[in-house]
């Protein structure tokens, strides 16, 4: 990415810390301004970003980070832009009203990592079970079965959808 | 006469269906003949393989990948290196490209052909899946002189290959390039030419450039909507850029645009397999990198085209001999959102055809 465009880019969100790491030029935002941003970057005609390549979820213990990289076709270069969310309150604005191949990565997102998307339409988990507890790839979360954290399920029978059985 | 009524009808599609590719489960509701709406349920194969990533060491993580797109295994590793010798920033003995980039698109052939037999199936040809298994085993021969195994051969290391090829894989493969046109031919006048398969594949679909952009469909599928992209061509990774090929474009976007591109596709990998096979220089095949790698802290984002697609892996490194994080961007997964728009007000009857030119590899879907 040009140099001039970055600069914009700057001054446009004066918030936003930029950052080079290998190839890509880093754009961290905070939380209001993530979808703002990539409203930017799509919209405006020498940045014209319309390829979303990737958006995933990003366990740091003390936060979460939600980065997404997008390229153009047309201008043909990447950007990668990134927002921390906190893991208390881990929402964000959802991006699929800009690509819609946002859904599938953000429903992923949510699924494994517990970031919610604000204003995506259908928000439920996508590759792990229904009744799955918790979201497996956080940190916390062990990797093999481990009777104490399955045990921390205080959820109700209902949440399951039994009507009967044992723990009703 | 009354109007005839029609209630919509809920049709459960997979997951065990024989003409489902893998264990993809589609709710589709039907208003009659035509398809109203889809919802795609997956996750039936989920392995939680970007969690294994992080308490296993690179080496371990590429003989994992490997089962992630199981048809293309040499892809999936390489996607996985790419951006550990980014971060390394390894120079990669010429040798060893090579042979990279002659088992990648030997792997390529060998994924198009299965392509080229399940969607004849699919579409009610049974014949062509016998034919294109039959080279598909000469391409696994030469898989398992290369690397020892078949299907997950585990090949590709850190900074270069595990080891050098023999020189019956060489012979072997002179080989393969001299028949493999002949075949080819025997696969068009078997499967292209034939009327009732350009009826059912003719006009079926639509494909738009700005909306296969806007869902995030990539490779093939990209290609036949007239939009020439290819990662190989557009972001040239380990030596492409000294391969003289073509990359093929469609123009109806339709599904016989992605059944040709496949097709025509083979015919330029296998032009690349020669080229890299006349030019195949002598030297080591591996960069003194240790098989144990820690690559400093930081992050990259590398991709590749994969038959089906644009595949890339996130990395992210905290310095230790594990990933951090390591996210796969597969281009099946991204494919089956879009099939929700792609099928709705098509006929029932064509639902299988636009399944099936999507190619999705439930491995690399549910990960």
């Amino acid at each position: 990415m040009k140099p001039e465009l970055v600069e914009k880019i700057t001054r446009r969100f004066p918030d936003v810390v930029h950052s080079v790491s290998l190839d890509f030029n880093v754009f961290l935002a905070g939380r209001d301004d993530f979808s703002k941003l990539a409203e930017f970057l799509k919209g405006e005609p020498d940045l014209d970003f319309d390829h979303c390549s990737d958006l995933s979820g990003v366990d740091y213990l003390d936060y979460l980070e939600v980065v997404c990289h997008l390229y153009s076709y047309t201008l043909k270069h990447h950007v990668r832009i990134k927002a921390k969310v906190t893991r208390d309150e881990p929402e964000i604005a959802s991006l699929t009203s800009l690509w819609s191949t946002c859904d599938f990565h953000e429903r992923e997102a949510w699924d494994l990592y517990g970031i919610v998307f604000v204003g995506h339409p259908d928000l439920r988990r996508i590759l792990s079970d229904d009744d799955q507890l918790g979201h497996p790839y956080r940190k916390d979360v062990p990797l093999e079965n481990d009777e104490e954290w399955l045990l921390r399920d205080e959820r109700p029978a209902a949440d399951y959808g039994l009507t009967e059985g044992p723990g009703v | 006469m009354a109007e005839l009524r029609t209630d919509e009808i809920q049709v459960n599609f997979g997951p065990q269906h024989p003409s489902m590719h893998g264990v993809l489960f589609l709710k589709v509701t039907l208003d009659g003949e035509i398809i109203t709406n889809v919802d795609p349920v997956i996750g039936y194969l989920h392995r939680s393989m970007e969690k294994i990533f992080e308490y296993r060491t690179y080496a371990q993580c590429i003989a994992i990948i490997d089962r992630a797109d199981y048809m293309s295994a040499f892809f999936n590793e390489m996607a996985f290196i790419q951006p550990v010798e980014k971060l390394m920033d390894i120079d990669v003995p010429e040798r060893a490209k090579y042979l990279r980039v002659m088992l990648m698109e030997l792997n390529r052939i060998q994924n198009h052909l299965l392509f080229y037999g399940a969607f004849g199936m699919d579409i009610g040809a049974v014949s062509p899946l016998l034919y294109c298994q039959r080279e598909r085993e000469k391409l696994f021969d030469l898989f398992e002189l290369a690397a020892g195994y078949r299907m997950h051969p585990n090949y590709f290391r850190v900074g270069g290959v595990k080891e050098d090829v023999p020189e019956e894989f060489l012979t072997g493969t002179a080989k393969f390039c001299e028949d493999f046109a002949g075949w080819l031919e025997e696969y068009n006048s078997l499967l292209t030419g034939n009327e009732i398969f350009q009826v059912r594949t003719r006009g079926v679909g639509k494909i738009d450039t700005g909306w296969a952009i806007n869902v995030g469909m990539t490779g093939p599928l990209l290609r036949a909507s007239g939009f020439k992209w290819d990662v190989r061509r557009g972001e040239p990774y380990l030596n492409y850029d000294e391969f003289d090929f073509e990359i093929p474009v469609g123009t109806q976007g339709d599904v016989y645009d992605a059944y040709w591109i496949r097709m025509a596709e083979m015919e330029q990998s296998l032009r690349i397999v020669k080229q890299a096979l006349s030019k195949l220089p002598d030297g080591p095949i591996k960069a003194k990198v240790p098989l144990n790698v820690r690559p400093p802290k930081g992050e990259a984002y590398a991709r590749i085209e994969s038959p089906r697609g644009e595949l890339a892996v996130y990395l992210v490194s905290d310095g230790s001999d594990k990933p951090y994080r390591a996210k796969l961007r597969a281009p099946s997964f991204l494919h089956i959102g879009s099939v929700p728009d792609l099928l709705r007000g098509a006929f029932v009857a064509d639902a299988i055809a636009l399944v099936a030119i999507l190619e999705p590899v439930m491995g690399e879907v549910d990960r």
